[in-house]
C-alpha cells in the first residue's frame, strides 16, 4: 500500500500509542473525584495542558478537550454565536471551509443569522479588501481556516485577525486542523482555534478548541464543570496525554519535516508538470503536504479507483456535489469544469519516501497517456 | 407558482444563494418547499437533479417552467426569472 492521504488521517506515532496505553492501564481514575489517585490525574492533566499551551505558544488560551475538530468547530461557531447573538446576527466564512464549519453556518443561517462568504483572490487567499467591506458593527463571528484542506492554500490569519479585531463585538475563529504540524503558524492573535489529534499522528477521538480568555461561549453539552465549563463529561487522561505527546513530537520536528516534505513536493510537482493532460491546482505557495492535481482525461472518482486498484490511496473532495461530480473548491479556484471534475488530492508526510512518490508519478503517467 | 429548493446544510453555494433567493422571492408570488439533499431522498429522486447544488425548480400548473442550478449572481437571477413575473 502506498498511502498519500495523510491530510485525511495519519497513522499513530508509536511513542504516542505507547504513552496512551501505559496511561490507560494505570491512570484510569476520574479526575473529577476527590481521593488522592484522582487528584493526581487532575494534576497530570493540568501538566499536559500547560505543555500544550507551551508547544503552541498560547499562554493565555484555555485548552478545551473535545472529541476532535468537528466538535471543536461546532462548539466555537455555535457557542460564540449563541452567546453573542444579542450583539449582532451577521457571520462571515470563507468558501474553503471544512463541512463541519460550513454546516454550522448553514444551520445558523436557517435559524435567521445572516451569512456572507468572503471573496478570494486568484491564488485562493482571502480578499482582505472584501473582508473589510463585509465587516460591520453587527458582525459577531468570522471563521476562516488556516490551511484549506483540499488545496493546501495558506490563509493570512494574522492580517485577518487585525481586520476582525477592529470590531470589538466580533470573534475570529480559525480551523487550524490542516495547519498545525505542517507549517509555522502564529496562533496568538486568533480567538478560537480548532485542532485534531489524528491529523498530527495522534489518536482519533481527541482534539481541542483553544479559547482566548476574553471569548465567552454557550456550551453544546450541559452537565457541569469538568476540565472546562464549556465541555462536560469525564476527561480521558490517556487521550489527553496522547494528544500532548503527538503535539510535542510534531511541533518539535516541524522545521525538519517541512524541509523534507517540500523536497518530496518538488520532486512530485516537477514530474507532474512534465505530463501532458495533467495539471496542478494547488497554488505555488500552498503547504507542501497537499498537492491537488487534475488528470483531465478521467473523472476524479475513476482516477481514485484506478489508483486504489494499484495499491495507491489518494482522496477526492467533492463539496456541494455527489460522488461523480466536480469539486466546487477546485472550480472556484480554477473556473475550469474539466479540472474540477477530475481533481484528486495527494497528501504527503515526513513518512512518505521518494520511491513511493516515484511509483505514484509512474502510475499517474500511465493514466495521463 | 410553486418553488422547490434542494439544498444541503454544508454547501457554501447554498449558503451564498439563500439570501439571493430570499430577496428574489419577495418580488414573486411563490410557495416554497425546501428539500435536504442528504435527507429527503424520496422527494428528490423523481426530480432528477444531478449533482450541483443548490437546485431551484419553478413549477406552474404542475409544469416545470424553470430550473436554476448552482451559483448565480443577483443580475443573472433577475434575468433568468424575468419571464416569471407575469405568472
Amino acid at each position: 500500500m502506498l498511502y498519500f492521504d495523510y491530510s485525511a488521517t495519519t497513522p499513530t506515532n508509536p511513542l504516542v500509542l505507547e504513552a496512551f496505553m501505559e496511561a490507560a492501564k494505570t491512570d484510569f481514575f476520574n479526575p473529577n473525584s476527590a481521593y488522592p489517585e484522582a487528584i493526581k490525574i487532575k494534576e497530570l492533566i493540568d501538566e499536559s495542558t500547560e505543555k500544550i499551551k507551551q508547544y503552541l505558544h498560547l499562554p493565555s488560551h484555555e485548552v478545551i478537550y473535545l472529541s476532535g475538530a468537528t466538535e471543536a468547530n461546532n462548539l466555537a461557531i455555535k457557542g460564540v454565536v449563541y452567546k453573542n447573538q444579542h450583539l449582532g446576527k451577521h457571520l462571515i466564512m470563507s468558501p474553503f471551509e471544512h463541512s463541519s464549519v460550513s454546516a454550522c453556518f448553514g444551520y445558523l443561517q436557517k435559524q435567521g443569522f445572516s451569512v456572507d462568504i468572503v471573496k478570494t483572490l486568484p491564488n485562493g487567499t482571502i480578499d482582505l479588501e472584501d473582508l473589510k467591506t463585509l465587516m460591520h458593527n453587527e458582525t459577531i463571528l468570522v471563521s476562516i481556516c488556516g490551511v484549506a484542506s483540499e488545496l493546501g492554500i495558506i490563509q493570512p490569519t494574522g492580517a485577518i485577525a487585525e481586520i476582525v479585531h477592529q470590531y470589538p463585538n466580533c470573534v475570529f475563529h480559525s480551523d487550524m486542523t490542516q495547519a498545525i504540524g505542517k507549517t509555522p503558524v502564529k496562533l496568538e492573535p486568533i480567538d478560537l482555534i480548532s485542532m485534531s489529534g489524528h491529523k498530527i499522528y495522534g489518536l482519533k477521538g481527541i482534539g481541542a478548541l483553544l479559547r482566548k480568555e476574553s471569548v465567552k461561549l454557550v456550551p453544546l453539552l450541559h452537565g457541569g464543570k469538568s476540565t472546562s465549563k464549556y465541555r462536560s463529561g469525564t476527561p480521558s487522561y490517556p487521550l489527553i496525554l496522547s494528544f500532548e505527546k503527538a503535539l510535542d513530537i510534531i511541533t518539535s520536528s516541524l522545521a525538519k519535516n517541512e524541509i523534507y516534505v517540500r523536497s518530496l513536493n518538488h520532486y512530485l510537482t516537477e514530474g507532474i508538470s512534465m505530463m501532458p493532460g495533467v495539471c496542478i491546482n494547488s497554488p505555488l505557495d500552498s503547504v507542501p503536504h497537499i498537492i491537488n492535481i487534475s488528470i483531465m482525461s478521467m473523472p476524479a472518482k475513476d482516477t481514485q479507483e484506478y489508483l486504489a486498484s494499484e495499491g495507491i490511496y489518494v482522496s477526492t473532495q467533492t463539496a456541494c456535489s455527489s460522488d461523480d461530480s466536480r469539486s466546487e473548491t477546485v472550480y472556484r479556484l480554477t473556473l475550469s469544469e474539466t479540472k474540477a471534475r477530475s481533481s484528486i488530492r495527494i497528501s504527503l508526510s515526513h513518512l512518505s519516501t521518494k520511491a513511493e512518490v516515484e511509483t505514484l508519478l509512474n502510475t499517474i503517467g500511465r493514466i495521463g497517456l | 407558482m410553486k418553488v422547490i429548493m434542494i439544498t444541503a446544510i454544508w454547501c457554501p453555494s447554498c449558503i451564498l444563494m439563500r439570501s439571493r433567493y430570499t430577496e428574489l422571492f419577495k418580488n414573486l408570488n411563490v410557495q416554497i418547499t425546501e428539500y435536504d439533499f442528504d435527507d429527503d431522498f424520496e422527494e428528490i429522486r423523481p426530480l432528477n437533479i444531478g449533482a450541483i447544488l443548490p437546485v431551484v425548480i419553478f413549477i406552474n400548473n404542475h409544469q416545470e417552467v424553470l430550473r436554476i442550478i448552482g451559483e448565480k449572481s443577483k443580475k443573472e437571477l433577475l434575468k433568468l426569472t424575468e419571464g416569471l413575473k407575469n405568472i
